[in-house]
């Protein structure tokens, strides 16, 4: 069971992490049948608000003790030791409550880290329940994550495409998060390596999910992974526990507008991920479950995707920025002037905005046809459309040799 | 003569006699992703345990049109020429986790009427609609029976979700 950080209860600091935590347990905690009481829990919800009810039932819990046979409270104080079997005299029941007095070994109404409210709360919380956690900043209580899926998790990554050193920080973000707050995270569909065909059909899926063609993506090089939380199970706020979470948390957050209790959850995953102990970087803002090699500030995807098509293909490559995408010039490969040649998803789908002129000057600029050598035919239609074919050739060469894309 | 009466208005309506007319109603739906690479049909996405339906136009399903299946019991009802069943189908404005932000409206993709077919001899019928440019927004289902049926109307959540 994961320890409150710090007291809940009448007077306490009631942060709402540790108020959940505790509330969850009175939740589950069924209380001592008594004269006059039906069997039930000490709370039916939970809200992480420390409000009357919960005090009241960190009291009703307290005083229950009494019932119990194993006392947490039946220490040695001058009430307890003058009644049997350890019970409290009817002194004590009546003083708890009133404000706490030196004669009460608990202090009425309050849970203290380890003190002996919270040892009786862990002690009689149901074995299904024993392993309960909350992060931090959040309120929603979980159920730590298995080891099992744990190791099934680093299994699918090690089955994933990847570059090996960034596999291995991907590994590491996985063990950081579990051994932060032990939940293990996936990688969610179509999150490790991407080839460039697969990064055009996203770019022209139609629904503005990126800006990044092919081969502008650190997906792309084996070198950006998409992370979620499928299988987290989590307390929903009236007791029963989420089986089938999603990697995006559907179930925690159905509207997925990024609510507050679930941003807690990617921002912790986040936070581990370009904690040193992974050392990955975050890309979009809004792209929560993606984390990459590479900050994008340090990294000129353009210029490097050009220096790719330079390096594993025929042609020198150039690119420049006109928001919010790329455009890439090109010698043609005939080593003289460049000429524009239009975006990635442009070339990658044979539609370069390569025109007649634009390669006649081209032809223009560069070396001439050395003594002996055939003359070169006139420049016609037809060898702009077998231009726009090699040119996407060029950029199959590139995706090829992905592994041979450095961001420098 | 008025007792006689009574009986054979409680014979000819079965309500009176406190048996309620069979019910036609909206069961459930089935979603089927149609994979472009193969021309396939995926297994029913709504069903337990539901696959993870991120990126999925690029990623293994390849899909971006979507088989809806609305299940209509029948039973033993008999069914009036003028049932028909309605499918609304909204998409999600949000991309909440695409890489460039965006604040897309929601939109119906679909909205549309369907005659019912015979039953099985459970009494089930299944009527099909077809959903094209899906798998990066969640898609809100609702089915209405109309047409002077009973059994209201029933909905369904598709959390499509794609992201860089």
């Amino acid at each position: 069971m994961q320890m409150i950080s710090a007291s809940v209860g009448e007077g306490g600091v009631n942060r709402k992490c540790d108020a959940a935590l505790v509330q969850v347990m009175l939740m589950k905690i069924q209380q001592y049948r008594s004269p006059g009481r039906s069997l039930s829990t000490y709370l039916t919800s939970y809200d992480g608000d420390c409000g009357p009810k919960t005090k009241a039932a960190i009291k009703a819990f307290q005083e229950d003790q009494t019932w119990n046979p194993n006392n947490p409270f039946a220490a040695p104080t001058p009430a307890a030791k003058s009644t049997p079997s350890g019970m409290f005299s009817l002194a004590d029941l009546t003083a708890a409550s009133r404000p706490w007095s030196p004669n009460l070994p608990y202090k009425p109404g309050l849970v203290e880290p380890g003190d002996a409210t919270w040892k009786a709360l862990v002690a009689q919380t149901p074995p299904e329940y024993q392993d309960l956690r909350v992060l931090p900043a959040g309120r929603i209580v979980y159920l730590q994550g298995t080891t099992n899926d744990l190791h099934a998790s680093i299994t699918a990554v090690n089955a994933l495409t990847f570059v090996d050193s960034f596999r291995q920080s991907v590994i590491n973000c996985i063990n950081a998060m579990y051994k932060a707050h032990e939940i293990a995270i996936w990688v969610c569909p179509d999150g490790a390596r991407r080839d460039f065909a697969t990064q055009d059909r996203l770019l022209n899926s139609g629904r503005k999910v990126t800006n990044a063609g092919p081969g502008e993506s650190n997906h792309n090089f084996g070198m950006a992974v998409d992370l979620g939380f499928e299988k987290l199970r989590w307390i929903h706020f009236d007791g029963r526990i989420e089986q089938n979470e999603t990697h995006w948390m559907h179930k925690l957050d159905p509207a997925q507008k990024i609510v507050k209790d679930s941003a807690v959850f990617w921002d912790a995953m986040r936070a581990v991920g370009t904690s040193p102990a992974a050392g990955l970087f975050r890309g979009p803002v809004d792209d929560h479950p993606h984390l990459q090699n590479w900050n994008d500030a340090g990294v000129d995807m353009g210029a490097r995707l050009a220096a790719l098509l330079t390096s594993a293909g025929t042609m020198k490559w150039s690119a420049h920025y006109i928001k919010p995408h790329y455009r890439y010039r090109t010698d043609l490969g005939w080593g003289g002037g460049e000429v524009e040649a239009g975006m990635a998803t442009e070339i990658w789908n044979g539609n370069a905005t390569l025109t007649l002129d634009a390669m006649k000057k081209a032809r223009e600029k560069a070396p001439k046809p050395k003594p002996g050598d055939p003359p070169l035919a006139p420049l016609t239609d037809a060898n702009v459309t077998s231009m726009k074919t090699e040119l996407q050739r060029q950029f199959t060469l590139a995706d090829d040799a992905w592994r041979t894309w450095t961001p420098r | 003569m008025r007792l006689l009466v009574l009986v054979l208005v409680g014979l000819w309506c079965p309500s009176a006699l406190g048996q309620e007319p069979p019910k036609v109603t909206i069961e459930s739906f089935q979603a089927f992703l149609f994979n472009v690479k193969s021309g396939a049909l995926s297994s029913d996405i709504l069903k337990d345990p539901r696959p993870a339906l991120g990126n999925v136009p690029v990623g293994i399903y390849a899909s971006n049109a979507t088989l809806i299946v609305v299940k209509v019991h029948i039973g033993d009802a008999p069914t009036s020429r003028s049932l028909r069943v309605r499918l609304v189908a909204i998409e999600s404005g949000r991309s909440p986790y695409a890489a460039t932000k965006t604040a897309e409206r929601d939109r119906v993709i679909l909205d549309r009427s369907a005659k019912i077919g015979p039953a099985n001899e459970l009494g089930v019928t299944h009527i099909g609609f077809w959903l094209h440019d899906t798998g990066c927004r969640e898609i809100r289902l609702r089915a209405t029976l109309s047409g002077g049926a009973s059994g209201g109307s029933k909905t369904e959540v598709i959390p499509f979700t794609c992201y860089e």
